[in-house]
C-alpha cells in the first residue's frame, strides 16, 4: 500500500522545494554570478597602472551595468578568458572584448546581428586597426563598455549630442569647430533635432577616408549629401532655407563638371566650409561678403570684387532671379515657336516630296 | 589502153570541178563570218563612242554655284559647330549616360572645355573672316547684296505653303537663295553674334582662357570688366541659344541639306560647289534664266566682235 504524505509533511515538502527552487534560480541571475566580480570592481577606486605609466580606472557602476542593453548577461559572457578567480584576483593581461563572440549570423544565444558590423570592416577605423593604429576606435569606443545602452533608448535630440561628444573624444578639434558652426549651434543651442551631426555627413559603421570615391563626403559625392537635407523642402523651408539651393548648383558649372566627375570643380564646402559652416551674415563666414573674393580665390587667382557683385544660387525659372527669369522665359518662348513653325514647313515639305516621288 | 587514159582523165577533170566547187562554199562560209565580225567590232567601237560622249556630255550641264571661298568658309564653320555641340551640349544634361560618355570621350569636362574653346576660335576666326569676304571680295559682295532679305521672301513663303496646301500648281521661281537658304544664313548670323558674344563675357569673367593647343592664356583684364551678374546674365543666354541654334542644325538644315528625299543621302553641293542643270532650274529658275541670259548676250557679242 501506497505511503501518502499528510498535509502537514506536504506543506513542508512545498516550502523545502520552492527554497531550492528560489536558490537556484537566484544563482543563475546575472547580479547574483557577477557579485564574485563586484567584490573588487565595486570599489569606485580600483585602478591598475599601465606599462606607459597610464593609469586605468577599472571601476564598473554595478546599477549602470544593470539598466545596459547588456543586463541580462555575465561578466564571464563577455570576459571569456577569465576563469580562475581566487582571492588574489584574477591572471593579469585579459584579452579586449570582442563583441563579435555574440554578434554573429544565426548567433544561438539571439544577439543582433546586422549589416552594420559587416560594414564596419569595409571602414577607415577598420583600416586603421588594421594598420597598427592604437589610436582607432573599436566597437567599445563608441558604444561604451560597461554602460552600452540601445540607440533607441535615448531621445534622438540627447541622441545626436552625445553623437558629437562620442566621436569628439577622438576628434576634439573638429568637434569644437563644429560646435560653433551653423549646424552645432542649432543642436547644442536651438535644440534642432533636424541638424546633421558627424554620422549624417559621414556615415556611421560605413564611414570612409575622405578621398576614398566610395566616401559619402567625397569631393564629387557630397554634394548630394549635403542635397539629402538641403534638397528637402520638407526639412530646410522650416528655418528660412530656400530648397533650389541644391538644384540651382547642379545646374551650375561647378555642379555640372562635378557631376562629370571633375574633382578641381567646387562643391558645397569648397564655399560654404566643411564643420565651420556659418550664416552669411556672420562675418567669419566664407560667403560673408567680405570673404566671397578670398573664397573665390582659393580656385580662381584672379577674383576681385566684381565676383562679389550678384548672387550665385541663381533658378532661371523662377520669377524671383529678374532678368536672368525673363531672359530665361524669352529663350523658352523663342525656341518654342522657332521649332514649331520650321517642323510644320519640315512635314508640309516631306508630305510633298514623297507624293512628288511616288507619283513617278 | 586509150579508155585506160580517158577514164583517168575524166576523173582528174571532175576532181578538179568538185574540189573547186567545196572549196568556193567554204570560202564564202568564211567570208560571211569575217564581215560578221568585222560589223560586230564597228558596232562595239560605235557604242563605246557614243558611251564616252554621253559620259561628257552631263558635265557640262552643270553649274557652279559655290566657289573654293565659300565652301571653305562653310566647312570651317562646319566643323567648329559641330565640335563646339559636341563639348558644350552635353553640359546641359549632366545626369545623361550617353552625354557622360562622351564627355569622358573628350578626357573630362577639363578637357573637353579647352577643346571647347579652341573651336570657339575657328568660330571667331571665320566670323571675322566671313565680315571681311563679304566686303572686300566681289563674289562675297555680290552673294550678300543676293542674301539680304526682300519683300519676294515673304510672297514666296506663303505661295510656297499654297504649293503644299495644293491651293497652287505654278511652281515659285526662287533666286540664287530661297527664302529657306535666306533664314539659315541669318540664323548664323544671329547665332554668331549671340554665342561668340557671351562666350567672351564667360572667358572674360574667368580671367583665363585654355584652348587646347595654346595652353593658357590669362585675360586678367578680364574681372576688371565683368561683374558676377553680367556673366550669370551671359551664361543663361549662351544656354539657351546654344539650345536654340542645335534644334534648329539637326531639325531644319538637316532636313533641308540632307535628309529631305530630294537631297537624301546629302546634298553635295557644299562639298564640289556644283549643281545640276534639272536642279538649277527646279530650285533657282530665276538664277538659271539670269545665267542664260547673260551666256546668250555674251555669245551675242562674241559674234559681234568676230564680224
Amino acid at each position: 500500500m501506497a505511503r501518502v504524505l499528510n498535509i502537514k509533511q506536504f506543506v513542508i515538502f512545498i516550502i523545502l522545494f520552492i527554497i531550492c527552487f528560489l536558490f537556484t534560480v537566484s544563482d543563475s541571475l546575472p547580479q547574483v554570478q557577477n557579485q564574485k566580480c563586484m567584490i573588487c570592481h565595486g570599489k569606485p577606486d580600483i585602478s591598475k597602472k599601465r606599462e606607459d605609466g597610464s593609469v586605468k580606472m577599472l571601476f564598473v557602476n554595478d546599477s549602470m551595468l544593470l539598466h545596459s542593453a547588456h543586463s541580462k548577461i555575465t561578466c564571464y559572457d563577455c570576459h571569456n578568458d577569465i576563469v580562475e578567480i581566487t582571492a588574489l584576483g584574477h591572471k593579469k593581461n585579459i584579452n579586449k572584448v570582442q563583441c563579435t563572440r555574440c554578434h554573429y549570423d544565426n548567433n544561438p544565444v539571439g544577439a543582433p546581428e546586422t549589416e552594420k558590423y559587416r560594414e564596419f570592416q569595409e571602414s577607415v577605423h577598420q583600416q586603421e586597426l588594421n594598420n597598427g593604429n592604437p589610436k582607432a576606435p573599436v566597437c567599445q569606443t563608441c558604444h561604451g563598455s560597461h554602460d552600452i545602452l540601445h540607440a533607441k533608448t535615448l531621445s534622438s535630440l540627447e541622441l545626436k549630442k552625445k553623437i558629437t561628444q562620442t566621436c569628439g573624444q577622438c576628434h576634439l578639434d573638429i568637434y569644437t569647430t563644429y560646435k560653433s558652426s551653423v549646424h552645432g549651434k542649432a543642436i547644442f543651442d536651438k535644440n534642432i533635432t533636424d541638424v546633421p551631426v558627424c554620422t549624417d555627413c559621414h556615415g556611421e559603421h560605413t564611414i570612409k577616408k575622405t578621398d576614398d570615391p566610395e566616401s559619402s563626403v567625397f569631393k564629387t559625392t557630397v554634394y548630394s549629401t549635403c542635397g539629402s537635407c538641403h534638397a528637402s523642402e520638407k526639412i530646410v523651408e522650416k528655418y528660412g532655407i530656400k530648397a533650389d539651393k541644391f538644384k540651382t548648383y547642379e545646374s551650375s558649372y561647378h555642379g555640372i563638371a562635378v557631376q562629370f566627375g571633375e574633382k578641381t570643380a567646387a562643391n558645397c564646402a569648397s564655399c560654404h566650409g566643411i564643420h565651420d559652416i556659418r550664416p552669411q551674415n556672420d562675418p567669419a563666414s566664407l560667403i560673408h561678403p567680405d570673404n566671397i573674393v578670398k573664397t573665390c580665390g582659393k580656385c580662381h587667382p584672379d577674383a576681385n570684387a566684381n565676383y562679389a557683385k550678384g548672387r550665385i544660387h541663381i533658378n532661371p525659372h523662377s520669377e524671383e532671379s529678374g532678368s536672368i527669369y525673363y531672359i530665361s522665359s524669352t529663350f523658352k518662348w523663342l525656341t518654342i515657336i522657332t521649332l514649331t513653325l520650321l517642323a510644320i514647313h519640315v512635314i508640309l515639305d516631306l508630305v510633298r516630296k514623297l507624293k512628288h516621288k511616288r507619283a513617278k | 589502153m586509150t579508155d585506160n587514159n580517158n577514164i583517168q582523165n575524166k576523173i582528174e577533170k571532175e576532181v578538179e570541178k568538185r574540189l573547186k566547187e567545196k572549196l568556193s562554199a567554204i570560202e564564202s562560209q568564211i567570208r560571211n563570218e569575217v564581215k560578221e565580225e568585222i560589223e560586230r567590232e564597228i558596232k562595239t567601237e560605235e557604242a563605246a563612242i557614243e558611251k564616252t560622249a554621253a559620259e561628257e556630255e552631263p558635265k557640262e550641264k552643270y553649274f557652279i554655284r559655290f566657289g573654293w571661298n565659300f565652301r571653305f568658309q562653310h566647312i570651317v564653320l562646319l566643323t567648329s559647330t559641330i565640335m563646339l555641340i559636341l563639348t558644350g551640349i552635353p553640359l546641359k544634361f549632366p545626369k545623361n549616360s550617353i552625354m557622360q560618355v562622351i564627355i569622358e570621350w573628350f578626357g573630362g569636362p577639363a578637357s573637353a572645355r579647352s577643346i571647347h574653346h579652341f573651336f570657339a576660335l575657328g568660330l571667331i576666326f571665320i566670323g571675322i573672316y566671313h565680315l571681311i569676304y563679304s566686303f572686300w571680295s566681289r563674289h562675297g559682295r555680290k552673294d550678300f547684296y543676293e542674301l539680304l532679305p526682300s519683300l519676294k521672301d515673304f510672297s514666296d513663303v506663303f505661295n510656297q505653303i499654297k504649293i503644299y496646301l495644293g491651293l497652287r500648281k505654278e511652281k515659285v521661281k526662287y533666286g540664287r537663295f530661297s527664302y529657306v537658304e535666306k533664314f539659315d544664313y541669318w540664323a548664323v548670323y544671329w547665332g554668331l553674334i549671340m554665342m561668340i558674344g557671351t562666350g567672351m563675357i564667360m572667358w572674360l569673367f574667368q580671367g583665363r582662357f585654355d584652348p587646347v593647343i595654346f595652353g593658357e592664356i590669362s585675360l586678367k583684364f578680364g574681372p576688371d570688366m565683368i561683374t558676377n551678374y553680367v556673366h550669370a546674365i551671359a551664361r543663361e543666354m549662351h544656354s539657351d541659344e546654344a539650345l536654340l541654334a542645335t534644334l534648329v542644325i539637326i531639325g531644319w538644315h538637316f532636313y533641308n541639306g540632307h535628309l529631305n528625299p530630294h537631297k537624301f543621302p546629302m546634298s553635295k553641293v557644299w562639298l564640289n560647289g556644283k549643281i545640276s542643270e534639272k536642279d538649277i532650274k527646279e530650285e533657282h529658275a530665276l538664277e538659271y534664266e539670269k545665267i542664260m541670259r547673260k551666256r546668250k548676250e555674251k555669245e551675242a557679242n562674241n559674234k559681234g566682235d568676230n564680224n
